[in-house]
């Protein structure tokens, strides 16, 4: 049976860049919890196909360069 | 701390007073004889009937409460209110172990009618399985919150 992907993300980095913004700032940008952020930015909660569309046209990259999927 | 979060803490808190309080009405209604006569079914379903809305009122009690608190603690005089799918992909993995105690609860109360034990005995522990379910969902979803797991 395949391993299961681990898929990781670049939301961090991204705020950084984009003016130090705050996961307060993004989450309400995005329409989810705080709390949601930091599950998703630890990659402990995998978010749904919509948000992570959301999430990626907040900081205007495509879809591959927030989130990024490892085969180990 | 999430407002689902907080809602389910204060759940959590409810349904452990509703628990205590039903226990104690049980054990009165022992005590006095009430459950051993002839309508002692009736006389726990009555019981029960008040504990329903008792137990309603209780949870939405202690969300006020807790929500005030909470925002006092924090210092934060506008609280988030959101709900998003990360609450609600939460809510699903709680209903699952609540589904699961509840299904067992009521599979064990039939499998022991079935086998001739006490109609009022099995329909209290059906209850308190239903009780526990929701006890133990809720506080999945607690750990699942706290902890990501």
């Amino acid at each position: 049976m395949a391993k299961k992907p681990k898929i990781t993300n670049t939301i961090r980095r991204l705020r950084f860049d984009a003016d130090e913004m705050t996961q307060k700032q993004l989450a309400e940008a995005v329409g989810v919890t705080r709390q949601t952020i930091v599950a998703i930015e630890n990659a402990k909660y995998y978010p749904t196909l919509e948000l992570s569309f959301m999430i990626s046209r907040r900081f205007g990259k495509p879809l591959e360069e927030v989130f990024i999927i490892e085969f180990e | 701390m999430s407002h689902e979060e907080r809602n389910n803490i204060a759940s959590l808190l409810a349904g452990l007073l509703v628990n205590i309080y039903i226990i104690s009405r049980l054990a009165n209604l022992y005590s006095d004889g009430s459950l051993n006569g002839a309508d002692s079914i009736m006389v726990w379903a009555r019981a029960i009937l008040w504990a329903i809305p008792i137990g309603i009122a209780t949870v939405i009690i202690c969300i006020i409460l807790f929500n005030i608190l909470f925002a006092i603690a924090e210092r934060d005089p506008k609280p988030s209110f959101v709900v998003d799918e990360r609450d609600q992909a939460i809510k699903s993995y709680g209903m699952h172990f609540t589904m699961v105690i509840v299904s067992i609860a009521f599979f064990g109360g039939v499998v022991a009618l079935a086998f001739g034990a006490n109609t009022l005995h099995v329909l209290i522990a059906m209850f308190f399985g239903f009780s526990l379910g929701d006890l133990i969902g809720n506080f999945a979803k607690l750990i699942r919150y706290r902890y990501d797991v």
